[in-house]
């Protein structure tokens, strides 16, 4: 009896219960994508992050590499500072002087 | 200041004596340490370069690595537009037609439709006329299909 009358007011409302199933099913179906679409952003976003990461490390390595260039300059300056100081010194080197330089340098061992 | 000179002996025989002026022998102590020196500073320049090198490369990388950033962020981009797409609000549309009996210009149909049209699917009313019939309403429900 109740049944009855249930079956009944489903054929009374089938365009109801169709537009309903119809709404509920694409709603699902658009959730699920949804769903998968912000797992996928989330994959991208640790992926980013973790570049992030790397080119920040690869930012602090050219800057380390620039420290070491400039300690390179300055040490190419403190040798020619002390090749002038050695030119002047030959240049008020006695005879003896020279003579022990060649011999320092070009002794036989 | 009288002539000074100094001499290289060798003690190898039949070896020939060269004699130079204090002059010279003191432009020639002078070039073999700018040559020292010199080689000093090439050694420096090679660490140099290497640095430069390895400098070079890390600035490859990182050009690589900021492509990657770009490519991923492209992605997630083109990931929130068809969030968007989907997440479309629903639309009301009214259309105005005519529709023929088979391929015939015999009783056609004027009809006007006021549809709410959703991502996948539209509902609507449709009011019809036709010249010998009196005129109607129906509902009209469609399913995107592609």
């Amino acid at each position: 009896m109740l049944l009855n009358k249930f079956l009944d007011s489903l054929e009374k409302q089938w365009l109801a219960i169709i537009v309903a199933a119809l709404w509920l099913f694409t709603y699902t179906a658009s959730q699920e994508k949804n769903n998968a679409l912000l797992e996928q952003t989330k994959y991208l976003e640790v992926k980013v992050i973790e570049l992030e990461k790397k080119d920040h490390e690869s930012d602090k390595m050219i800057d380390s590499l620039s420290k070491v260039d400039t300690v390179i300059v300055n040490r190419i300056k403190t040798i020619k500072q002390k090749e002038y100081v050695q030119i002047r010194i030959i240049d008020s080197l006695p005879v003896s002087g020279l003579q022990q330089y060649f011999t320092d340098r070009y002794s036989e061992k | 200041m009288g002539f000074s000179s100094i001499s290289q002996i060798v003690t190898q025989k039949n070896d020939s004596v060269v004699t130079l002026s204090e002059t010279i022998s003191r432009k020639v102590v002078s070039d073999l340490v700018r040559y020292d020196f010199a080689k000093n500073i090439i050694k420096e320049q090679e660490i140099r370069i290497k640095n430069y090198q390895n400098k070079e490369i890390q600035f490859k990388n990182q050009l690589d690595i900021k492509d990657s950033i770009i490519f991923y962020q492209k992605g997630m981009l083109d990931i929130q537009k068809e969030i968007i797409k989907s997440k479309k609000p629903l639309e009301i549309h009214g259309y105005v037609g005519v529709q023929s009996t088979q391929f015939t210009l015999r009783e056609p149909t004027l009809y006007t439709n006021l549809m709410l049209e959703f991502t996948r699917f539209n509902i609507g009313a449709q009011y019809f006329v036709q010249p010998s019939n009196p005129p109607g309403y129906s509902v009209v429900l469609e399913y995107n299909l592609f």
